[in-house]
């Protein structure tokens, strides 16, 4: 029975010195595993902050989120072990190469062939000639594939990418996306994807415009090129 | 899963291991942890030492002193204070043998004489002394090496004493209640107490001393008792004003205020650096949990990190500090004779948990944040709620706890930590006043002098704790400095009034010689020489004794007998004179004398009167 994630009625805000900021009120969102979905919307709109909520990495502000698996609700905090996140500012860790950064999540899983695992999709991704060098001797989309490999390697239900594209040039930006994608449908997970890229966001099921707190949801089921 | 996290934590920390925070971090908790330990074991150490010395020294913990022997009662009360009393008496008689008389201190003693310390004795005069377990058997007399020549009385001999025979059968090398009794150079023996009863002296002539084994609270409440009871004995304790106790308190205080100092240093240290790991703690805990582990793996990791860091140390910090204890040891047995350097286990057991408390206290910040936090705040950092708070109060907390450990001198502490804080609150109104008037003043003369003051004010309120904590780590440290100066100071002062460890009493001619020749050939510098004549008062400007006073006294009674009559030309540099003139080369009136002001005023002299003294023939002093 496929898994999904649904948050009901989720607001969230935050306080700076005396002024209380709303980010976005009562949304309604359901995540289920095998499909993809893009969020996109202006700067500084929170579809971060709703995708750290998807994830059940931050507690909405009010209303709460649900994840259901095999027919059994769970909190939101449960939903971890089955998720892969592939943070904007990638988030390695600068002591570790890239090897180590992959092979992490796998560690920390007491998976033995962690390091075999994590070469294997360190060439998938293309830096298979970079599999020693730490993140500070990587551009930036070699770090941001490495950050994907990472968020892969243990094979989630549910990926979630901020901006996986943002800083890589037209060509690395294709590649990523397949990157993404395809692992998705081999995997049967869940992708959602933060997104200012129009081509991206394209390339998805669904398709969430955050605006001014709310969505305007669009389709993108019958165009045949983006579901995974 | 936890053999996971601690290989997880195995393998981060060797990753980190070269980073600068984690090696600042090192530094700091090592220095500190081999201070702390090798202060912790040095003193130990000193402690035992002075200990067993002072059992030598003092033979009891309490002594009481009195002219009369204690009632049954009064008995009765001491012993329900304690379970441990021995009882010697005293008394000053003149023993004879072979046409050669002397003035002893006759001491008797039972069989559980000692109560603490060594009573040593020896066969013959060449002889060490040997530890013997008890005082002399009835019948037997020892005496001190100096009497023993005195009297030309070969071992085996008798002594005729108050028609009694005592067999002269060890000579007494060392009493450990003998500096309780006094300094004092009168010649000794010793008796058993069965024979002070058969020689029947006049009880008022015989001093009791009561030798007691008591705990500091036993002490308070044996001299409340002696108040009440007792008000014309005398009491003597530990607690009491030996020298060496003194100054090793005064050392103590000194290192106590010491480690205070250094542990506020470290405070600030650690503090700083457990900010830079609560970020970077947070951080790994942030990715690990975005990756799918839970709160736990990561406290754990931490946990387990900060822990292998600690204990890695540990072997290091041993091998240093029981090389610096060693070292201290070494210099210090220059002074403290017989002491030797020993390791304290359960010392050192109990100073690394205090420590690892210490540092986990520390630290708790960084697992408090682990714990409350949400994935999303461990990202950004952000760290102003509890964990933030519990940092400073911690802080606060361990650094009260040190003080209070490590104090020994209440307001010593509150003067140096009064004198901290007003540091802190002077640098803050300095700092922050300097600059807004700067900034005031130049916002006429020039655009960038005022934007650099109004930058630099900016950067004072944002790295606040860093800039309190360089400006405290150098007052501290030159306040420890300044400290340092004082107490080589008032070594250096003690040094002067309290200098020697060795003193001969009494030495002829050839004998001085001899020493002067053997000081010279070890290097050893001989502090003071007094020659000496015996002399006797027989008046007080030109009346005799009894005519100037008829007042009984202390000074009066020691005057009627022989007493030993120095000169020199110098002040010597221990005495000062309080009242007159010292003499002056060449004068011709050189016959003057100096006395102790207590002397002076227990027989009632003023200065220009005439003493009579007889010395061969009859020159007078003024």
């Amino acid at each position: 029975m496929p898994s999904y994630i649904e948050l009901k009625n989720a607001s969230q805000s935050f306080q700076t010195n005396d002024t209380q900021v709303t980010l976005f009120n009562n949304l309604n969102l359901t995540v289920h595993q095998g499909e993809s979905y893009a969020i996109t919307g202006p700067s500084g709109a929170g579809k971060s902050s709703l995708l750290t909520l998807i994830s059940g990495l931050e507690q909405p502000s009010t209303g709460h989120g649900v994840y259901v698996n095999a027919g059994q609700s769970k909190a939101l905090s449960e939903l971890r072990s089955d998720i892969g996140f592939i943070f904007q500012q990638f988030h390695l860790l600068p002591e570790l190469t890239a090897l180590n950064n992959v092979a992490l999540p796998l560690k920390l899983r007491g998976d033995k062939d962690a390091i075999k695992k994590a070469t294997a999709w360190l060439s998938k991704v293309g830096l298979n000639d970079r599999i020693n060098h730490k993140p500070s001797e990587l551009s930036g989309g070699e770090q941001q594939r490495v950050a994907i490999a990472r968020a892969l390697v243990f094979q989630p239900k549910f990926i979630f990418a901020d901006e996986p594209t943002g800083n890589l040039d037209q060509k690395c930006a294709i590649e990523i996306a397949d990157i993404l994608f395809t692992c998705c449908q081999e995997n049967n997970a869940a992708l959602v994807v933060v997104t200012h890229s129009d081509a991206l966001a394209n390339r998805a099921t669904h398709q969430f415009s955050l605006i001014d707190g709310q969505f305007n949801q669009q389709s993108n089921q019958t165009l045949e090129v983006a579901s995974c | 899963m936890l053999m996971n996290n601690v290989k997880l934590a195995w393998h981060f920390y060797q990753q980190e291991y070269r980073f600068s925070h984690q090696r600042l971090l090192r530094w700091t908790q090592g220095a500190l942890m081999l201070f702390i330990i090798t202060l912790s074991q040095s003193s130990a150490n000193i402690q035992t030492y002075l200990n067993d010395n002072l059992q030598g020294l003092l033979g009891a913990d309490a002594v009481l002193s009195q002219q009369q022997a204690l009632t049954a009662e009064q008995h009765n009360d001491i012993a329900n204070l304690s379970s441990k009393v021995v009882t010697t008496q005293q008394v000053k008689t003149t023993l004879t043998h072979n046409g050669q008389w002397q003035l002893v201190k006759l001491k008797a003693v039972g069989q559980q004489y000692p109560l603490q310390g060594e009573l040593l004795t020896s066969a013959s005069l060449q002889d060490k002394g040997q530890v013997t377990a008890s005082g002399p058997q009835q019948g037997h007399i020892w005496l001190d090496a100096r009497l023993f020549a005195s009297l030309s009385v070969e071992m085996g001999e008798t002594l005729q004493v108050a028609n009694q025979q005592l067999i002269v059968s060890r000579i007494l090398q060392h009493e450990p209640d003998r500096l309780m009794e006094g300094h004092t150079v009168d010649m000794r023996a010793m008796i058993n107490q069965l024979d002070m009863k058969r020689l029947n002296f006049s009880s008022d002539l015989i001093h009791f001393r009561y030798l007691i084994a008591a705990s500091s609270a036993q002490i308070e409440q044996l001299t409340t008792w002696q108040q009440q009871t007792l008000p014309a004995a005398e009491i003597f304790h530990k607690q009491g004003n030996h020298p060496l106790s003194l100054f090793w308190k005064r050392t103590e205080n000194f290192m106590g205020l010491a480690s205070i100092i250094l542990f506020f240093m470290a405070a600030i240290a650690i503090e700083q650096l457990t900010q830079v790991h609560m970020k970077k703690d947070q951080y790994f805990s942030a990715i690990c949990m975005s990756l799918g582990a839970s709160n736990t793996t990561g406290i754990q990791v931490s946990l387990f990190k900060w822990l292998i860091s600690l204990l890695l140390l540990v072997p290091v910090v041993l091998i240093l500090s029981a090389l610096f204890h060693w070292l201290i040891i070494d210099w210090l047995s220059g002074t403290f004779s017989a002491l030797q350097w020993q390791i304290n286990y359960p010392l050192i057991a109990k100073s690394l948990t205090a420590l690892l408390a210490v540092f986990a206290i520390f630290h708790a910040p960084v697992w408090l944040s682990l714990k409350n936090n949400s994935v999303a705040k461990l990202f950004s950092g952000v760290n102003k709620g509890f964990s933030h708070w519990f940092s400073k109060l911690s802080s606060i907390a361990v650094l009260t706890g040190v003080t209070l450990t490590y104090s020994d001198n209440g307001l010593l502490t509150l003067m140096m930590v009064t004198a901290t804080v007003i540091t802190i609150a002077l640098m803050i109104v300095i700092s922050w006043s300097s600059l807004t008037l700067g900034e005031k003043l130049t916002q006429n003369i020039s655009g960038l002098v005022p934007f650099s003051l109004f930058m630099m004010k900016q950067r004072l309120i944002n790295k606040s704790t860093q800039i309190l904590g360089v400006g405290l780590c150098a007052f501290l440290l030159l306040f420890t400095l300044m400290l340092l100066k004082d107490l080589g100071q008032t070594m250096s002062s003690y040094q002067r009034q309290h200098d020697g460890n060795v003193m001969v009493s009494q030495a002829t001619q050839p004998q001085m010689e001899f020493i002067e020749h053997w000081a010279s050939d070890k290097d050893i510098a001989i502090r003071q020489t007094k020659p000496y004549m015996h002399a006797k008062l027989i008046a007080i400007n030109n009346q005799s004794l009894a005519e100037f006073t008829d007042k009984p006294s202390d000074s009066l009674a020691t005057f009627s007998r022989s007493i030993r009559l120095h000169w020199t030309d110098a002040i010597p540099l221990n005495n000062q004179v309080v009242d007159g003139t010292w003499w002056e080369t060449n004068t011709p009136k050189w016959q003057q004398i100096s006395i102790e002001q207590e002397v002076m005023t227990d027989l009632g002299l003023v200065l220009g009167d005439w003493l009579t003294f007889f010395i061969g023939q009859q020159p007078s002093f003024r």
